[in-house]
């Protein structure tokens, strides 16, 4: 009786205070007069946001592609529905790409925010934060219409209850690029040094000037989406394109499994089996080193939940929990150049290029026909293998409108022209006209 | 504090002097209709609140006005008014009645009426109906079918609980509590399910669901049923509004047993008894031909292999027939004398369930003591110890190989999983990726619990003449719980070898500390001659609530260790939530002659959970009105039919406060390269939410036939629910996925019929009938936000779907009805019909025989509900399903109707990738959800008591009585469902929109017992 009666708050029984989260720290501390200190954690996070959603989208694009298939012990929407064998849902766990790229770009949105109502660092250091948030909502962006494809993206969403329409594909190419472009831009008037920590895995792009190639490369990318080769020349010589670099030369996603960070979600587990897809790894040349991003079973594997298919290729570029990833590769700059050089009708440089790939994979120089679809073809070849399991093959096919070229695994499976747009975002148009 | 204690200590000194003028004691004796003693019988002053109990001998003794009448009462027996008509001797006999017309149920937080005067269906069960038949292993499940306008679903069948319990349909769509209110000995005590960790451990988390998988037991688990004396279930909002903001989904209150006075009774009890599968689900054959068409024709070796040495084996059965056991020993002392009085019990439950590995244990003892310190105070206090431990082993959805419930349906009975000589368990096909046997012999998945439930109560009766009085009743508790789960996934299984950090162990603990108090005031008036009986109460409630939870993760163990912090990664969790609400509360009541009953009362609460609004009073009115049509004039004693008939209506209001969390924006944390980062949720705070509030209007009738053999009570109800929290789903492009607002309405409409009948009443054979017949439907009467899906896997296999002018509970799936150019295509959805069934009919039937024996049968069916199934998903695409190998369906490869030379295929190929409707809107065998009924025998039981005369001859009157028994659970069912084992079963415990899902689940449990019961 006497432990309920303390209970009672000794003075008034009838009084009730409002109650401080005891557990988290909330959004409203950082939006105004944030610190430092707190500029920097959101910093370090809109890092670390920059890996969510990475391994659905991988695998789902890469599914769609026809490059992998995720044999998942419990899961068989994997293989039929983003294979056309079964209808595809828009709420199914797949369909996210929305939601995972929409947290880092509202991270962007807050880091910005929250710069605008603070003086705890210079407009030169403001400056540093803004051009590294605005490249990693460029990128998150880009992730998310290569899934969305022709549905485009909402490019205004500041205030979660007045988010914009989403735009045309080729608005929001162009609404990507802007983005882009302003971090460049503030990257350019952010001194020598950023204000904030860097992750290790950005080593060599961890100030303004370097981050900025960084930058670059990714609108690099939209550039080449949008087929505009002129601009896209312009910027390739911003990147850190390196004809006589490491291939893998780039900034990487770095992982750990020790909390908060978490472990490389590539890697197969007891039941994400990524596999490489047979009739692809068989055609290989003989002697392309490439070959190491796959291991051979003894025993191919066998899926039969839903449909049936084999292989003897299960993926091998990830394996440890610490493995980084890489976000954008010198090896895709060089294969891109040469993309470029064929669509500008530069057949020498195009294959130049072709050949600093070939010959790293240990293969003899590029012999076949020189017209433009030639090397376009041959470059996307060449894609397939150099960039396995990066989220590439679907969207180069769909951007030269190739994907009826896609071998079909299974004769009954259909490739994907893009992913439905995702209930949630139907439902707020909905009640939202 | 200072006013209210001045006002107690002045009534303490000046009015005492009033009490006990013009009384005199009167003393007696309360006898069944052969003359054996009642002890523990009601002897109540009528019109005050004074009175007494019988001891153990029948007799009891009070003081009490020479003009005054005596009622006496006791459950089993009709009520008798005594006019004491000068007399200091009353002798009473007491005749036998099943119905419960008389017995007193609460109305208030201080007071309490007859239920012949009660102007609600409150439903009460006793310790005979809770108890009696078999032995529940939770006092959840003991109210399965028992009670009308209650949905209570098992979520399982592991030993140790696990119940959906929903009073009258759906009060809240999940940001609420929705499971009533339990409140024991005057304690609110909790009734959590806590995770674990294991959904963690086997990643069943990591799909498209965030709710809980652990498929853990709820809290109510801990509370032995065998103590319990009573139990009212306060359904609706007009008869729990008087508990204000947590009372939404209903409100229970138990009473447990407590002393008589009188004779020292010692009682000891045993059952022994045994536990099976009621059915098992796979078991198709496997030949060379079905593997070359449809699996891998590299087995068809393995398989000719294990047909020819023998090793050809069904796991299902091997994990799942196993028998479980059942013991439970309890020994109980009651006694006292006029001013002391105790109840103590102690027990021991001990159940293993159907699979090896799994059970549940619970040691309880429980002292209930009352003294009466003078005439005008008294105190009694309840004390309750309990330590529980339950095995729950690893059944239901699975991302990771673990549950045995997900691999068994893949396991080919080919394949070998017992381990060799030296104990080594081998691996199982790849694509099964884990050995069930290893899982079920080496996982670890256990949660134990010490917990402590102190109550006290205090009555201070300040003037008590023959006209008023007035009581001060202070009463509360606590409870405090400290609960600790343990994972274990040893670091060699198969599964745990392929991860990139093998080996999972977690140490869960959980520490929940609830506190309430309540001081209230009764001021009970006579006038008119004791025909108007007027009683006021007032008081003041204040409860609260703190929980703090931690878990110690690590991966990467060394073999063979299980302590966490041997982990070469490790994480740690930490949560604290502390909840205070304030109530108050007044309540007045008139009672004319037993004629007309009426009551009107308020409750004012504030909880800090409310946000901003933490401060803010809400108002929960009341009022009802019950007429006994029968007392006026002498109609009903000339129709010698109808005995009683009491129209009734009753209106309130309650509220179901947010959950923990909903005010908060939280900024989480997060790391790269060693940095340490912030990052926001994806749920945006809302700091202006308001308490779910809801009103109900209900009325019926209770009628009372041929003296009272046939009873029944009708009653129909109108629960509105208003501003129910719903996630505003807003474009997750905006990196917010959702926040909570007050956004929605609903409305449950149902019916209630009860009606209890001695068919038979004879000295040699009693056959008492009592039929109970309910429905519910619900719709969304308003939806502020866009209409959503929510639970399950995804519309492949069916979803709830919120949306206005539709039951919250109603399963939608693909495929979409309207072509896909139509704006409104993306939400076109097939419906499958409603998770709540059309109807629920239950029947239970006593008869005593032969003078000694009894036999008890309770009978429950539920018509046509949804459930969302995977179970045969998993089963067809592993090969396993007993009708895999069939062609019954006629359906081809892709589920088409098979036409002239289209090639039939097997059933589990046919059913796979189906969805929709058939041409007559029946679901078809496939992805859909199933609507499915069943009927059960939920207990049966038959008992023999030893005669006294045989007792007393043998024993020496040492053995006062033996009773020994038989029952049993589960014993029969029939149901049309299928696609799994059972229709009732959820993957997702008792979420309230998306329990109810089937997926890696075990078969149904059947319970036998033998029962034996000894009184000294």
């Amino acid at each position: 009786m006497a432990v309920a009666l303390v209970g009672l708050n000794a003075c008034n029984p009838l009084k009730t205070d409002l109650v401080i989260d005891p557990n988290f720290p909330s959004v409203g501390s950082v939006t105004n007069n944030a610190t430092k200190g707190q500029l920097d954690a959101l910093a370090v996070g809109q890092f670390s946001l920059a890996r969510n959603g990475l391994s659905s989208y991988l695998q789902v694009v890469g599914t769609i592609g026809k490059e992998l298939f995720n044999f998942n012990t419990t899961e068989s929407r994997w293989m039929t529905e983003l294979n056309g064998l079964r209808p595809i849902d828009n709420s199914a766990f797949y369909n996210r790409a929305t939601t995972d790229f929409g947290l880092p770009i509202r991270q962007a949105n807050i880091v910005i925010a929250s710069l605008n109502s603070t003086n705890s660092v210079t407009d030169q250091q403001k400056n540093g934060y803004r051009g590294m948030a605005n490249t990693f909502k460029g990128l998150a962006y880009l992730y998310m219409l290569n899934a969305q494809g022709s549905n485009g993206v909402r490019l205004s969403v500041e205030d979660p209850f007045k988010p914009s329409k989403a735009a045309t594909y080729a608005e929001s190419l162009t609404g990507i690029a802007k983005i882009l472009d302003d971090g460049a831009s503030q990257l350019d008037q952010a001194g020598a040094s950023f204000a904030f920590p860097v992750p290790a895995g950005f080593n060599g792009f961890n100030t303004p000037a370097t981050f900025k190639q960084f930058n670059r490369a990714i609108a690099l990318r939209v550039a080449i989406y949008q087929a505009d080769w002129a601009k896209a020349a312009t910027l390739l010589s911003q990147t850190f394109y390196s004809a006589s670099g490491s291939l893998t030369a780039g900034p990487q996603y770095t992982f750990s499994p020790t909390p908060p960070d978490f472990a490389n979600p590539l890697i197969n587990t007891a039941t994400i089996r990524i596999v490489g897809i047979q009739k692809m790894w068989d055609e290989i040349e003989a002697g392309d080193k490439r070959i190491a991003k796959v291991r051979v079973l003894a025993d191919p594997a066998t899926y039969s939940s839903g449909v049936t298919y084999t292989t003897k290729y299960i993926q091998n570029m990830y394996t440890s929990g610490t493995d980084p990833v890489p976000i954008i590769r010198n090896e895709e700059l060089i294969l891109i150049a040469a993309e470029i050089a064929a669509q500008q009708n530069n057949v020498a440089e195009a294959t130049r290029n072709i050949n600093i790939i070939r010959t790293a994979a240990g293969l003899p120089a590029y012999a076949g026909a020189t017209t433009k679809d030639a090397l376009v073809n041959a470059i996307l070849k060449e894609r397939m293998y150099s960039l396995f399991y990066e989220g590439h093959r679907w969207v180069d096919m769909r951007r030269y409108n190739k994907l009826g070229e896609i071998a079909l695994p299974v004769s009954t499976m259909k490739v994907l022209e893009r992913l439905e747009k995702p209930v949630a975002e139907v439902n707020w148009d909905l009640q939202n006209p | 504090m200072n006013r209210k204690l001045l006002l107690f200590v002045w009534l303490f000194f000046c009015i005492t002097s009033l009490v006990f003028a013009q009384e005199q004691a009167v003393t007696g004796k309360v006898t069944d209709a052969e003359g054996t003693p009642i002890p523990g019988a009601s002897v109540v002053l009528k019109g005050r609140s004074v009175g007494t109990n019988t001891d153990a001998t029948g007799s009891f003794k009070l003081n009490a006005p020479a003009n005054g009448t005596l009622i006496f009462s006791f459950i089993g027996f009709t009520t008798q008014e005594v006019a004491i008509g000068n007399r200091s001797v009353v002798n009473v006999q007491l005749a036998d009645g099943n119905q419960q017309l008389d017995e007193v149920i609460v109305t208030g937080l201080a007071t309490s009426v007859k239920r012949s005067n009660s102007a609600n269906a409150v439903a009460s069960l006793s310790a005979k109906q809770l108890t009696g038949v078999t032995t529940p292993v939770t006092t959840d499940g003991a109210m399965q079918g028992k009670l009308a306008g209650a949905n209570i679903q098992a979520n399982g069948s592991v030993p140790g609980g696990g119940f959906n319990v929903q009073l009258r349909g759906v009060s809240t769509l999940g940001s609420s509590a929705s499971q009533p209110l339990y409140i024991v000995d005057g304690v609110y005590i909790d009734n959590g399910q806590y995770s674990s960790g294991r959904s963690e451990a086997n990643k069943a988390g990591a799909g498209s669901s965030t709710a809980s998988q652990d498929n853990n037991g709820n809290r109510l688990a801990d509370l032995n049923p065998d103590d319990i004396e009573s139990m009212e279930v306060l359904k609706g909002s007009s008869a729990a509004a008087i508990y204000g903001t947590r009372a939404n989904a209903g409100v229970i209150i138990i009473t447990t047993k407590r002393g008589k006075g009188g004779r020292t009774n010692v009682s000891f009890g045993q059952d022994l008894g045994i536990s099976n599968a009621y059915s098992y689900y796979g078991g198709a054959d496997w030949t060379a031909d079905k593997l070359t068409n449809y699996f891998s024709a590299a087995d068809v070796s393995k398989l000719q292999a294990a047909k020819q040495n023998g090793t050809y084996t069904d796991w299902e059965r091997v994990i799942y027939g196993e028998t479980g056991s059942i013991k439970n020993t309890h020994l109980s002392v009651t006694g006292g004398n006029e001013k002391t009085k105790f109840y103590v019990n102690g027990s021991a439950s001990n159940e293993t369930g159907i699979i090896k590995n799994t059970g549940f244990t619970r040691y309880s003892i429980r002292a209930n003591i009352d003294h009466k310190l003078n005439n005008w105070i008294d105190f009694g206090i309840s004390t309750n110890y309990v330590n529980s431990n339950n095995d729950r082993g690893w059944t239901g959805n699975d991302n990771s190989n673990i549950n045995y419930g997900y691999s068994l349906p893949y396991t080919k009975p080919y394949t070998n999983l017992y381990p060799d000589a030296t104990g080594v368990y081998p691996d199982n096909d790849p694509s099964v990726g884990e050995n069930p046997l290893a899982i079920r012999d080496r996982a670890v998945n256990n949660q134990k619990v010490n917990r402590f439930i102190q109550g006290f109560n205090a009555n201070f009766r300040l003037i008590n003449n023959a006209t008023t009085s007035l009581t001060i009743k202070v009463n509360g508790g606590l409870d405090y719980q400290s609960g600790f789960a343990t994972i274990w996934l040893p670091t060699d299984l198969q599964s745990q070898r392929q991860e990139a950090n093998p080996g999972f162990a977690q140490d869960t603990r959980t520490e929940v500390y609830n506190s309430n108090i309540q001081v209230a005031g009764v001021f009970t008036h006579s006038a008119m001659g004791g025909k108007l009986n007027l009683t006021s109460s007032a008081g003041a409630v204040r409860l609260h609530r703190d929980f703090n939870y931690n878990y110690v993760r690590g991966q990467k163990l060394p073999v063979g260790v299980s302590n966490p912090a041997r982990g070469g990664v490790q994480s740690i969790a930490a949560e604290y939530q502390r909840n205070t609400d304030v109530g108050i509360f007044a309540q007045q009541e008139a009672n004319y002659d037993d004629k007309v009953i009426g009551t009107v009362g308020i409750r004012f609460d504030k909880s800090d959970l409310n946000g901003n609004n933490f401060d803010k009073y809400y108002a929960f009115p009341k009022a009802s009105l019950a007429v006994n049509l029968t007392r006026f004039g002498n109609w009903a004693m000339a129709s010698s039919a109808i005995s009683a008939l009491k129209p009734r209506i009753a209106y309130g209001a309650t509220a179901g406060l947010p959950s923990w969390g909903t005010p908060y924006s939280q900024l989480g944390s997060t790391g790269i390269g060693g940095l340490s980062g912030l990052q926001p949720s994806t749920v945006l705070g809302n700091n202006q939410i308001k308490p779910e509030r809801a009103t109900e209007l209900e009325y019926g009738l209770d009628f009372g036939l041929f003296n009272n053999r046939i009873t029944g009570e009708f009653t129909l109800y109108n629960k509105k629910v208003f501003d129910l929290i719903q996630p505003l789903t807003t474009a997750p492009t905006t990196g917010v996925t959702s926040t909570n607002i007050n956004a929605a309405d609903l409305v449950n409409r149902g019916l209630e019929l009860t009606i209890g009948a001695e068919v038979i009443r004879s000295k040699a054979i009693t056959w008492f009938v009592q039929p109970i017949f309910w429905f519910n439907r619900s719709e969304i009467t308003r939806l502020d936000i866009p209409e959503r899906l929510t639970g399950g896997f995804g519309a492949t296999f069916g979803q709830w779907r919120v949306k206005q002018g539709y039951s919250p509970t109603q399963i939608v799936g693909q495929p979409r009805t309207l072509p896909t150019t139509d704006p409104g295509y993306a939400s076109s959805w097939t419906s499958y019909g409603d998770q709540q069934p059309k109807y629920e009919f239950s029947l239970n039937q006593r008869v005593t025989f032969l003078k000694n024996f009894e036999f008890s049968a309770l009978l429950h069916y539920r018509h046509k509900f949804t459930v969302v199934s995977l179970q045969r998903v998993l089963w067809d695409e592993g090969g396993n399903t007993s009708d895999w190998n069939s062609t019954s369906l006629g359906l081809t490869d892709g589920g088409k109707v098979a036409g002239s030379g289209d090639q039939v295929a097997p059933n589990g190929i046919a059913r796979q990738n189906v969805n929709g409707l058939d041409a007559n809107g029946v679901p078809r065998e496939g992805y859909n959800p199933s609507i499915a009924s069943f009927l059960k025998m939920r207990e049966v039981s038959l008992y023999y008591r030893v005669p006294k005369a045989v007792l007393g001859s043998a024993f020496r009157n040492v053995i006062q009585g033996v009773r020994v028994g038989v029952s049993g659970t589960n014993l029969l069912r029939w149901t049309d469902y299928k696609a799994g084992y059972d229709p009732e079963n959820s993957n997702f415990g008792s979420l309230a929109l998306g329990s109810g899902v089937d997926i890696g689940s075990a078969p149904l449990a059947r319970r036998m017992m033998f029962h034996i019961a000894i009184d000294l």
